[in-house]
């Protein structure tokens, strides 16, 4: 055992790194196109709708192992010819995008209109309230399924393996083929993962507590 | 939750997993006759070996292996499952026998009963039809896929280091990594001699197998489990004889490779 940690510990470690990378990027740049896409199927014109409730419907349509398949293998044909890792990330951007998008779109929804017309008589610009009003509102019911679907996309960076990105799944896998040893890396898979996300929910409770914080009962 | 409670859940979950590895004492051969069917692992994404035409699975390890279960007196059933769950899946009983086929190692052979070779397994290089190698060492400094956690993914890393570097990328199936040579983000794929000139002869436009081979000289076998399935691998081995000694084996060979080669009649050195 100790030999096969001592053997297999670098590409392990090296597997956990392309794991929280892509997982980082790809939530973080999914936040952001997610974020955007909301922004201008809400204020932008209004011949923008149905291409996005197209795009929000194909993604959430379709299997992420398809759709990078796609990016992968069918990127080429037209001339986009990424690497493993770009294109994995670029992959879950896409695939988070569609689903950040809807849970921010229920968020937005929840926001009392009264406090936009508030914001609206008292003379505050359009931009002004969507980041001092509306954002801070719409984070308090939406931060919990931010959070949530954040951890959802832990577990579908393992998919990444299929198109050589060499993250955990990839090193554990070849780990397997080796040493003919087949349930020790899967619970060091399962553990790692479990770890990451236990690491992401602490993370999320403190952030909704800071974003509740005005809600708390000051007496 | 506390850290009492998710401690506790985490050593339920182990606990749980511990009980899926246990394993019984069988005679293999003597089960699948009285079941009267054998339950056999297969990629169905091995042309020439294994492959699934309009959805039916078809190849040389099939057409070999329902011969064997004639001679075996018993009826085949194919299951299709990714290649890195194939040996994990024969060791906990999910199955009786794997077509794969497998490329006969020492370390493997430790493991797991071979049959006797059922073909050539030397490694070779596939490139684009308007690719610049012109001999094997050619491939220094390129990127050069192959099939994750096979044979012939540590024959390639150890060629790459003889003749002083390849990149090497691991793909989960040959197809994947033969579509990855064609959008150009690879110069080469390594594979064994057999699918590779079955690949360039069926797609003569896309693909060219680079001569010679680079690999040390490997033979394909089959599996069984060690022990269980020592009895099974003799039958089969019996069967095999039988197959090759009446000419069904040329025909075999002459149908999917395009030309019969003599086989080993004994294990060969590992």
């Amino acid at each position: 055992m100790t030999e096969i940690i001592q053997r297999y510990g670098p590409d392990l470690l090296t597997g956990f790194g392309y794991t929280i990378l892509s997982w980082a990027l790809g939530t973080l740049l999914g936040l952001v196109l997610g974020f955007m896409i909301e922004i201008a199927r809400r204020f932008g014109p209004a011949f923008l709708r149905y291409p996005i409730r197209a795009y929000v419907e194909f993604v959430r349509g379709t299997p992420f192992l398809v759709q990078l398949f796609v990016l992968y293998y069918g990127g080429p044909l037209i001339g986009l010819r990424l690497d493993a890792l770009p294109a994995g990330i670029l992959g879950l951007t896409i695939y988070g995008s569609a689903y950040f998008t809807e849970i921010l779109r229920a968020g937005f929804d929840a926001v009392p209109v009264g406090q936009v017309e508030a914001a609206r008589a008292i003379g505050f610009r359009n931009t002004t309230i969507i980041t001092r009003i509306m954002v801070p509102v719409m984070m308090v019911s939406a931060l919990p399924a931010l959070v949530n679907f954040a951890i959802i996309l832990t577990k579908e960076t393992v998919i990444l393996s299929m198109i050589t990105v060499p993250e955990i799944m990839f090193q554990t896998q070849t780990m397997m083929s080796e040493t003919f040893a087949f349930v020790a890396p899967i619970l060091i898979l399962a553990l790692f993962f479990w770890g990451f996300v236990e690491l992401i929910s602490r993370f999320g409770r403190r952030l909704e507590r800071r974003f509740t914080h005005y809600l708390l009962d000051r007496s | 939750m506390t850290f009492y409670t998710t401690v506790k859940s985490a050593l339920l979950g182990l606990g749980a997993l511990a009980f899926t590895t246990s394993a019984v004492l069988a005679d293999d051969l003597a089960d699948i006759k009285a079941a009267g069917k054998i339950v056999v692992a297969t990629e169905m994404h091995y042309a020439p070996f294994d492959m699934l035409e309009n959805g039916e699975y078809v190849g040389f390890d099939r057409d070999l292996f329902d011969e064997i279960a004639k001679e075996l007196g018993v009826t085949p059933e194919y299951l299709d499952l990714p290649w890195t769950s194939i040996l994990p899946g024969l060791e906990v009983n999910k199955f009786d026998f794997v077509l794969a086929p497998v490329t006969m190692t020492a370390e493997r052979a430790e493991r797991y009963s071979f049959t006797l070779p059922i073909a050539d397994a030397t490694v070779a290089f596939v490139q684009r039809k308007d690719g610049k190698m012109t001999g094997p060492e050619d491939a220094k400094g390129m990127t050069v896929g192959v099939q994750k956690g096979t044979a012939q993914e540590k024959q390639l890393e150890a060629y790459g280091e003889k003749i002083g570097g390849i990149t090497v990328k691991g793909y989960g199936t040959p197809d994947e990594a033969y579509a990855d040579l064609m959008t150009g983000r690879l110069d080469a794929v390594a594979g064994s001699a057999p699918l590779l000139s079955y690949l360039a002869n069926t797609r003569p436009d896309n693909f060219a197998v680079v001569t010679p081979p680079f690999g040390t000289p490997t033979y394909f076998g089959f599996v069984a489990r060690k022990g269980d399935g020592d009895t099974l691998v003799a039958a089969v081995n019996d069967a095999l004889e039988a197959i090759k000694a009446d000419g069904r084996m040329a025909a075999m060979q002459e149908k999917w490779f395009g030309m019969a080669t003599e086989l080993p009649a004994t294990m060969p050195e590992l």
